[in-house]
């Protein structure tokens, strides 16, 4: 299956490519009380899945899921027939500050039983499935007692949330961090994975930023080619969320090929 | 789970979003990457105002980024989302007289309006701006 993370700038180019599966619908741009886009509807007029991505739900926060958040998520669930609602593993507010992006929680027991508590609070009050994805990080706590694959791995087996993986940010971890994507990939129950995030990024004085704002490195779409190897089929989304230069249609589509080509399980050939 | 362990991870997280959020160094971090990741969070949060105001950006032009940066030193991000932010943002330029002259009409008629020293600078900027097509019209 072969997704995109909808946004207003990509509706056009959206709108074209026929073969798209399924879109992600960012749950802090959108209202349930509001009429569904035009562009959105006749997505969906036309079969294509919608999952509902939210970027502040705060689920390694340490207060437990505000229920606003949680009953925005749920209405737009419902208003787009959403089968799925995908999280971030992080914390964006702490101490009255908000980070306006996702930081890294530290990967502690004690630290697990609270984030354990977080998700299950919010799977009981989303009337559909919760995915939760890994973050891209460019530095580490002290003291950390568990990798983050088994911190990951912890939390699907106590909780049962779904997995939406990121290649893009394990490649940024396992580069800024040192560590080989095949060892994090070992740890993790794959059987629980929903979809896969697939994004652009840079390389900046030895450490890789994920942007989503360039086109998509080599390394990245090897990390996502041995996902693939794997599992018995995937459902890949791109991400691309700023710097639209005048032939970014080409850029995505091109990716949006690779990724299919990649994402489809190989062919028997030449048999009998 | 216990409210201990609630509290205890509250104060760590809030520690780290001070330190982050002020570019200063914490005990425990690599200084260097705590450094990098409050560059990278200050360059998420001008991208966002860029998506929400492209026309703002678009008519400060280069001066978009420092003007930005300087607002961040003084301004947290509000609480209410980016919107709430990228009207702070412009509160910010007007009070700082460094919003852009074609601006004013617009800020002055949906919030200017409430803090009288925003007068002056409407009419004396909305003036000069409706006087431009004429200018243009007799260039030609």
């Amino acid at each position: 299956m072969l997704g995109i993370g909808w946004r207003p700038e990509l509706a056009w180019m959206i709108h074209k490519r026929r073969d798209l599966d399924f879109i992600e619908i960012l749950a802090e741009d959108f209202s349930p009380s509001s009429k569904i886009l035009p562009p959105i509807k006749q997505l969906m007029d036309r079969g294509t899945e919608i999952i509902v991505h939210g970027t502040t739900l705060n689920l390694g926060g340490s207060e437990i899921p505000s229920k606003d958040s949680l009953a925005h998520l749920n209405g737009l669930a419902n208003r787009y027939q959403a089968k799925l609602v995908s999280e971030h593993l992080a914390f964006v507010k702490a101490g009255g500050l908000e980070s306006g992006h996702l930081l890294p929680i530290q990967r502690t027991k004690e630290n697990l039983e609270i984030v354990v508590e977080n998700i299950l609070i919010a799977q009981e009050a989303l009337t559909v499935p919760l995915a939760i994805e890994n973050i891209a990080t460019l530095f580490e706590w002290p003291d950390n007692e568990m990798d983050e694959a088994t911190f990951l791995s912890e939390i699907v087996s106590r909780t049962g949330v779904a997995l939406l993986l990121d290649v893009a940010n394990l490649f940024a971890n396992a580069t800024n961090h040192q560590f080989a994507p095949s060892e994090f990939l070992d740890k993790l129950p794959l059987e629980k994975l929903a979809y896969i995030h697939v994004a652009g990024g840079i390389f900046k004085d030895s450490l890789y930023h994920d942007t989503h704002c360039h086109s998509i490195q080599n390394p990245v779409l090897n990390v996502l080619r041995e996902v693939c190897s794997r599992i018995d089929s995937a459902a890949v989304l791109l991400e691309r969320d700023g710097i639209f230069p005048a032939n970014l249609d080409d850029e995505l589509n091109h990716e949006l090929d690779i990724i299919k080509k990649l994402s489809q399980p190989p062919r028997l050939c030449n048999v009998g | 789970m216990s409210a201990n362990a609630r509290a205890k991870l509250a104060a760590q997280q809030a520690k780290l979003m001070q330190c982050l959020t002020e570019d200063t160094s914490l005990a425990g971090f690599d200084a260097d990457r705590l450094h990098v990741t409050a560059v990278s969070l200050l360059q998420k949060r001008i991208r966002t105002v860029e998506r929400i105001h492209p026309c703002l950006v678009s008519t400060l032009g280069t001066s978009f980024s420092h003007l930005f940066i300087e607002y961040a030193r003084t301004h947290q991000i509000p609480t209410n989302g980016p919107a709430a932010d990228t009207q702070n943002f412009v509160d910010f330029l007007a009070k700082t007289e460094k919003l852009p002259q074609s601006m004013w009409k617009a800020y002055f008629f949906s919030t200017g309006w409430r803090n009288p020293r925003t007068w002056w600078y409407c009419i004396k900027f909305s003036r000069s701006v409706s006087r431009q097509p004429q200018n243009i019209l007799e260039a030609r």
